[in-house]
């Protein structure tokens, strides 16, 4: 599929090819109807609608799902397609450059090690039971799980990674249906022939069902110790199920200690989700797990942006401009790969700081995909209000809830601030 | 021994059988000798107690001891189960752990036609019992989770206990054992006694660790073993030796080797436990919040039986109350010689007294929720309650969002057409409407802008009357409309008809009356009494009129609508339960398009807050606070904005502010004088007028008979407002509060008026309740610190004020103690006024009454508290150190709270007379008499009222007659 510039935004006024209808927009991003139209629904594909027509016409631009597309986290079917070629007016001697989004290739040049990337090996290696990997969306998640898993086949595991993203809204709609997508998706991987269909009995619940799957046929089948990824978690949280799902895999952590030598004890379940969920979830504290080892995602420290500057061959040479930089966006890994991005490609850092926090700019994907979060939301966008407008959140329980979806930042209510200035500004363009 | 600290404490689940970090407890010996002598036993308790870890560790005990064991885990089987799948998942649980999967698979497929119940116990019985050569030990962990099952599971327990019963009968049933773990307290499991397993089990307590249990923690931090235990020690005063808190601790000390003294460990504690972030962060911390902070009606009493706990009342630890239980459950206390106290110190520091009363505020609002939904709702999960709610919300808000939206387009279009239609637009024009003397207020604005309706004074007999006259043609254009007193006036959307609200001897209600003159009687179309001009304010749009009343006499406001066409009423808004003993919501006005309403809503003395709301009967949406009164409010005819009049700079200053509808901060509008109040705009012609009223409080000094001599004077004056004073207790000073800098702030004088300087610098109004020390050196007073008065101390010669209380709550009204150790306050965490105390040098508050208490004042003799409550008349009396709470003195009317004054012999008091004549009267507490005093020249009492220490002087700010002149900003964008 056609990825212009390489997953780089087109800028200025072309917004692209424009497309007339849903038909046209599924087969331009190569799906069914009714999953572009959920990923309009869910997820801010950006569709526009005919004002002043009968409900239901739209149309989209090209560019602008393209960069939709390079813009979305952990979206596996399409990542392997996406090619990596180098962009022609791209400086030579510097490093081609990898669509954004998603996991970093294992191999590039500009994934920057965190301490979280060594607590996680030091996990896999000690044969944890869980490792959470929670952050808010774009802070490197998917990267470092691949990145986790890797080391672990490496060292000898069998290695299994379960994207939840790319199940359809079907096999999300019950625990039964999860299951059975989840256990067709370790079959397919491990090259298992027993089937968790035929297995399947509804006189037992999904959860003993699944157990039984999963004890019997894949750690059966699985000499020594198992990792098992499950990528993009957070998409259960909220739904009616979820305190299954999540209730088995801490009862199959709590096996472990009361039977050592149960095939469980070689389980790793290595699970990865986003924090935005928390929107969506009024109980804040409503966390999957309180078990396991946790490993939360932080931004970028100065000493690791330096880095990040001498990877993409420092365009930003004085700790000046890097600051200039970081009172822009912050620590946040993913804004900082799309500046460094930009600066690369020949951009000056005054432009990039007037481009940042346009509705076309180059942050524009992920800042509207923020915007379409909290418009779901709209009981949270007066305490947004206050926040850019200088007053404090008005309430404890919306700061708890925009702070870990990584769009506030904060001790306290009180002292709650927009997570960096191009938030704060493109907040306040829209919202105010 | 090396140990590797990243494994040898465990933080989450169950520890191994093995763990080198185990601490074998009482409970370990107690829980292995009852389950192998066959007793049924139930571990309920706190979470991260050490239950599962407990559990696992018994269970290699007992197979060590060649019995049998097997583990249930409930959220292992799932919750959206049917109730054959639950059953047959228990069954399934127990065919893996006992290696008989498929046995119990085929017999229970075998026996189909029984009832899944049934089809359990009898499995228990075949399966199990039959087989089983050796004893059994069956062990049902996470058994709260039944609760969260959608099906009832009372019978699961009393099979429990039928199993239990026929171990006589059946002796294969006595290899049976049952042991359950969970958070639960039995009643929430099984309610009725006669079947429930739980009281035939042995209830294994586990407690903390004991110091000698604990010490062996000490062998994982990795240090020489004197430095070990000294860390151990830190660690355990912090922690108190709690299973979890304790494991957590530990293994950060154990895994920063540069931790070597208690400062060391304290910081780990802080980091941890006890910052904000972490707060948020730490599982324990959040589940103990979680418990306390239930969403059911109970949160109210948790939270007063741990408040009680904190302040080291004594709490007994009744096994029969459900409340301790639940505050047993929450792990936040543990029982101690019979008593409750807090279980360790990192619990009582981030569950500290500010954390609680901060909480108890909002508690009644969260009971009052569950009251408040459909009984249908109730008994489902609480979890689709809230998003069912949450739904609503955001419907609500995505219209207001589109509406806002819509008048921002329109709000550009006037704009546009001053900058680009008009020549050049005139700067608006303020002039004045009126100018009679006496008041002239409430004005409303006609539709078409041409014509206003006000309340004014009737040239012939002075009475209160309805007028409407024409913009431009000055007073002659006058007519009058209705006499008597009635409430603001509103146009019909056609400009034909006024409506409002009026008592006349026939009745009182809501009238329609036509707006040229024809009919001064008009026509009743709802009979109610509104005694309270601000609270009768109508709106009208289309054939819907927006009202306020209580929802019953003396309470709280809401907003009613009444549909003219059918007279039908109903219910617009609901102010939040914590309105109690304040005005609720009143002032409703239509936005121009007929969508939303604006109003305001008192849910706090003192507090006004501007609201807007879909009339859907949607959650009203909050748009300005900072501002203790509010006195009118009007939309721009685009909808887009809000004018309204606010004291928002502090004391009696009302000025006009406008906010966006979409919300922001207030702007004022320059175009209005100070003094504005009662804001109209016109739908068409960009008129707005209001309200400018002159007023003036200046504190006078009236002689008391036979002490005092000569006549009334004004003492204390200036052209802003002086009232509120205090006499020293010298009676050679005089605090008092003055607007005179501009805020309202605290100033001093010579007993006779003179040298009056300026004590208090906040810059915040308001500023109030100078209250002097028993010694003269300090004064006690209110004051705004960010959203709420706070009281505060200054040295009474000037000085830097020092502030004693710190809740998220008003507190107000300072008064010292005899002994000068006490100051009391009245404040109102449960959203009911109470009398509270705070040590004079600084430290916790503590509450002194308990049934509604306002400003008050120790006797001479130091024995009792005199004290008023709010919205009810009277005086009220209280044993310093506690006691009833009983009333010695009821006022023939309802002055303001504090407006009273103490002697050793009776109490001064401002009120009315038969004749309504305003003055001072005193009540004798020896005759139980009440004998006027002296009369008020003019005007009325504001604030509170002194008495010199000799008794010879009363001292009391009074008003001037005031006048009020209706004033049109002409142009007004």
């Amino acid at each position: 599929m056609a990825v212009p510039n390489g997953g780089v935004p087109s800028h200025g006024p072309s917004p692209g090819r424009r497309i007339d209808s849903w038909k046209e927009i599924a087969d331009h991003l190569r799906r069914g109807v009714t999953t572009v139209q959920r990923w309009e629904r869910e997820e801010g594909l950006p569709v526009h609608r005919h004002a002043h027509t009968a409900a239901g016409t739209v149309f989209a631009f090209t560019a602008e799902i393209d960069d939709w597309l390079a813009g979305r986290a952990g979206l596996s079917p399409v990542r392997g397609a996406e090619p990596t070629a180098a962009r022609a007016d791209h400086e030579a001697d510097a490093e081609p450059l990898e669509p954004l989004g998603g996991a970093i290739p294992l191999d590039s040049p500009y994934y920057i090690r965190r301490p979280t990337d060594d607590e996680f090996e030091r996990a896999v290696a000690r044969r944890a039971g869980l490792i959470l990997v929670k952050g808010a969306r774009q802070m490197g998640k998917s990267s470092l799980l691949a990145r986790g898993l890797n080391q672990a086949r490496q060292s000898g595991a069998r290695v299994v990674l379960t994207d939840l993203q790319a199940f359809g809204a079907d096999d999300v709609a019950s625990a039964g249906a999860l299951f059975k997508a989840i256990g067709r998706d370790v079959a397919a991987q491990l090259g298992l022939r027993s089937s968790i269909g035929s297995d399947w009995s509804d006189e037992d619940s999904p959860n003993t069902n699944f157990s039984r799957y999963v004890q019997r046929a894949v750690l059966g089948a699985v000499d020594g110790p198992f990792v098992w990824g499950l990528d993009e978690v957070d998409r259960l949280l909220g739904r009616r199920f979820a305190s299954d799902v999540f209730g088995l895999f801490r009862a199959w952590y709590n096996r472990r200690a009361l039977d050592p030598a149960a095939p469980w004890a070689r389980l790793t379940l290595a699970i990865a989700y986003a924090t935005e969920a928390h929107l969506f979830i009024s109980d804040v504290n409503q966390s999957p797990f309180n078990v396991g080892i946790r490993l939360s995602l932080d931004d970028f420290t100065p000493a690791e942006v330096e880095m990040l500057d001498e990877r993409y061959g420092s365009p930003l040479r004085d700790p000046a401009s890097r600051q200039r930089l970081m009172a822009l966006v912050g620590g946040h890994p993913y804004l900082l790969q799309r500046a460094f991005r930009e600066l690369v490609r020949g951009g000056s850092l005054e432009a990039f700081e007037q481009q940042a926090p346009l509705e076309n700019g180059p942050l524009g994907d992920h800042l509207r995909r923020m915007l379409v979060m909290l418009e779901r939301n709209p009981a949270l966008v007066p305490a947004v209000r206050d926040v850019i407008s200088g007053l404090p959140c008005p309430d404890r329980d919306s700061f708890f809830r925009l702070r870990s979806a990584g769009i506030l930042t904060g001790n306290t209510p009180e002292g709650a601030v927009p997570r960096c200035a191009v938030y704060a500004t493109y907040l306040r363009t829209h919202l105010l | 021994v090396t140990v590797d600290p990243s494994t040898f404490y465990v933080t989450g689940g169950a520890l191994a059988g093995d763990a080198a970090s185990y601490v074998e407890r009482r409970a370990d010996g107690e829980l292995f000798e009852a389950l192998g002598a066959g007793e049924f036993c139930d571990i309920l308790t706190a979470r991260q107690m050490g239950k599962s870890s407990l559990m696992v560790r018994t269970v290699a005990r007992l197979r060590a001891r060649a019995v049998d064991a097997a583990v249930i885990d409930l959220t292992a089987i799932g919750l959206n189960v049917t109730v054959e799948q639950w059953y047959k998942g228990l069954l399934t649980e127990l065919g893996q752990a006992l290696d008989i999967e498929a046995v119990a698979d085929a017999w229970w497929k075998a026996h189909a036609d029984l009832a899944p119940l049934q089809r359990w116990l009898k499995a228990l019985r075949e399966v199990l019992a039959a087989r089983q050569a050796r004893p059994l030990v069956i062990f049902i962990d996470e058994i709260d989770a039944v609760r969260s099952l959608p099906f009832r599971t009372g019978d699961f327990f009393a099979g429990l206990r039928e199993l239990y019963n026929r171990r006589a009968r059946e002796p294969a049933f006595g290899r049976l054992t049952f042991c359950m773990l969970g958070v639960a307290s039995p009643s929430e499991l099984i309610a009725d006694p006669d079947c429930t397993p739980f009281n035939v089990g042995r209830r294994i307590e586990l407690t903390d660790f004991l110091p000698a249990e604990a010490s062996r923690l000490s062998a994982g931090l990795g240090r020489a073993p004197d430095v070990a235990e000294a860390l151990l020690d830190r660690v355990l005063h912090w922690t108190g030796a709690h299973p979890y808190l304790t494991q957590r601790l530990c293994q950060a000390v154990a895994l920063d080797q540069s931790v070597s003294s208690s400062a060391g460990v304290d910081r780990w504690c802080d980091h941890l436990f006890l910052s904000s972030a972490a707060r948020e962060r730490d599982d324990n911390l959040i589940f103990v919040r979680e418990h306390l902070l239930t969403r059911d009606s109970r949160r109210r009493a948790l939270l007063d039986l741990y408040a009680s706990v904190l302040r080291g009342g004594h709490v007994k630890d009744d096994p029969f109350s459900p409340t301790a239980g639940a505050l047993r459950l929450s792990g936040i206390v543990k029982a101690r010689d019979g008593r409750l106290q807090v279980r360790n110190r990192i619990y009582a520091r981030v569950f500290d007294e500010g954390w609680v009363t901060g909480h108890l505020h909002d508690a009644s609002a969260g009971a009052a929720d569950v009251a408040d939904r459909p009984r249908s709702l109730r008994s489902t999960s609480s979890g689709g309650e809230e998003r069912r709610h949450v739904s609503r919300w955001a419907r609500a808000s995505a219209l207001l969002a589109g509406a806002a939206a819509l008048s921002l387009v329109a709000a550009a279009a006037p704009w546009l057409r001053g900058r680009y239609g008009d020549a050049s637009p005139a700067p608006p024009l303020t002039v004045p409407l009126t100018s009679d003397p006496g008041f002239e207020e409430f004005p409303a604005l006609s539709p078409d802008g041409t014509e206003v309706a006000f309340v004014g004074t009737d040239a012939i007999g002075g009475e209160s009357a309805l007028f409407v006259q024409a913009v431009e043609g000055g007073g002659s254009t006058r007519r009058r409309l209705a006499s008597g007193p009635g409430s603001a006036p509103v146009w019909s959307p056609d400009g034909r008809t006024i409506a409002f609200a009026r008592r006349t001897g026939t009745g009182s209600g809501i009238y329609l009356i036509p707006a040229d003159g024809s009919n001064s009687l008009g026509r009743r179309i709802l009979a109610g009494d509104w005694d309270h001009a601000n609270l009768a304010r109508l709106s009208w749009s289309g054939d819907t009129l927006a009202f306020s009343e209580p929802d019953a006499p003396g309470g709280p406001h809401h907003i009613s609508l009444l549909t003219l066409e059918n007279g039908a009423v109903r219910r617009a808004t609901t102010p939040p339960p914590t309105a109690a003993g304040a005005a609720g919501d009143f002032w409703p006005v239509f936005s121009p398009d007929g969508r939303m309403l604006a109003f305001v809503r008192s849910d706090k003395y003192l507090t006004e807050n501007l609201y807007v709301t879909l009339l859907d009967g949607a959650s009203p949406r909050l748009l300005a606070t900072g501002q203790s009164r509010i006195q009118g409010l009007t939309w721009t005819p685009d909808g887009g904005e809000i004018v309204y009049s606010a004291n928002r700079t502090g004391g009696f200053r009302m000025s006009l502010w406008r906010i966006a509808v979409t919300g922001g901060s207030p702007r004022p509008v320059h175009e209005a004088d100070a003094d504005a109040l009662d804001p109209s705009i016109a739908r068409q012609g960009r008129r707005l007028v209001y309200t400018h009223a002159m007023f003036d409080t200046n504190i006078w000094r009236f002689p008391v008979p036979g002490a005092g001599s000569g006549s009334p004077v004004t003492l204390i004056h200036s052209t802003m407002y002086d009232y509120g004073p205090a006499y020293s207790p010298d009676g050679r000073r005089i605090a008092f509060e003055s607007a005179r800098s501009g805020e309202q702030e605290i100033w001093v004088s010579n007993d006779d008026g003179s040298g009056a300087t300026q004590l208090t610098f906040r810059g915040v109004s308001p500023t109030r309740s100078p209250s002097w020390s028993p010694d003269g050196v300090f004064i006690a007073f209110d004051s705004r610190d960010g959203d709420y008065d706070q009281i505060w101390v200054v040295p009474s010669r000037g000085g830097q004020p020092r502030r004693l209380t710190s809740a998220p709550f008003h507190s107000d009204s300072p008064s010292w103690s005899r002994d000068g150790r006490w100051i009391y306050f009245a404040s109102q965490p449960s959203g009911q006024n109470q009398v509270w105390k705070v040590p004079a040098v600084g430290g916790p508050p503590i509450q002194v009454t308990t049934h509604g208490g306002g400003a008050a004042v120790e006797s001479f003799d130091g024995r009792f508290l005199f004290y008023s409550r709010d919205n009810t008349a009277g005086i009220w009396r209280v044993p310093v150190s506690g006691g009833s709470e009983i009333q010695v003195y009821a006022f023939p009317d309802r002055p303001a709270s504090g407006r009273w004054a103490l002697t050793p012999k009776g109490v001064y008091f401002a009120g009315q007379d038969e004749d309504r004549r305003r003055m001072f009267f005193f009540f004798d507490f020896a005759t139980q008499e009440t004998a006027r005093v002296a009369a008020l020249v003019s005007g009325r009492v504001y604030g509170r009222i002194a008495v010199s220490p000799d008794g010879a002087w009363l001292l009391a700010g009074v008003s001037d007659d005031g006048n009020a002149d209706l004033k049109l900003v002409e142009g007004f964008r």
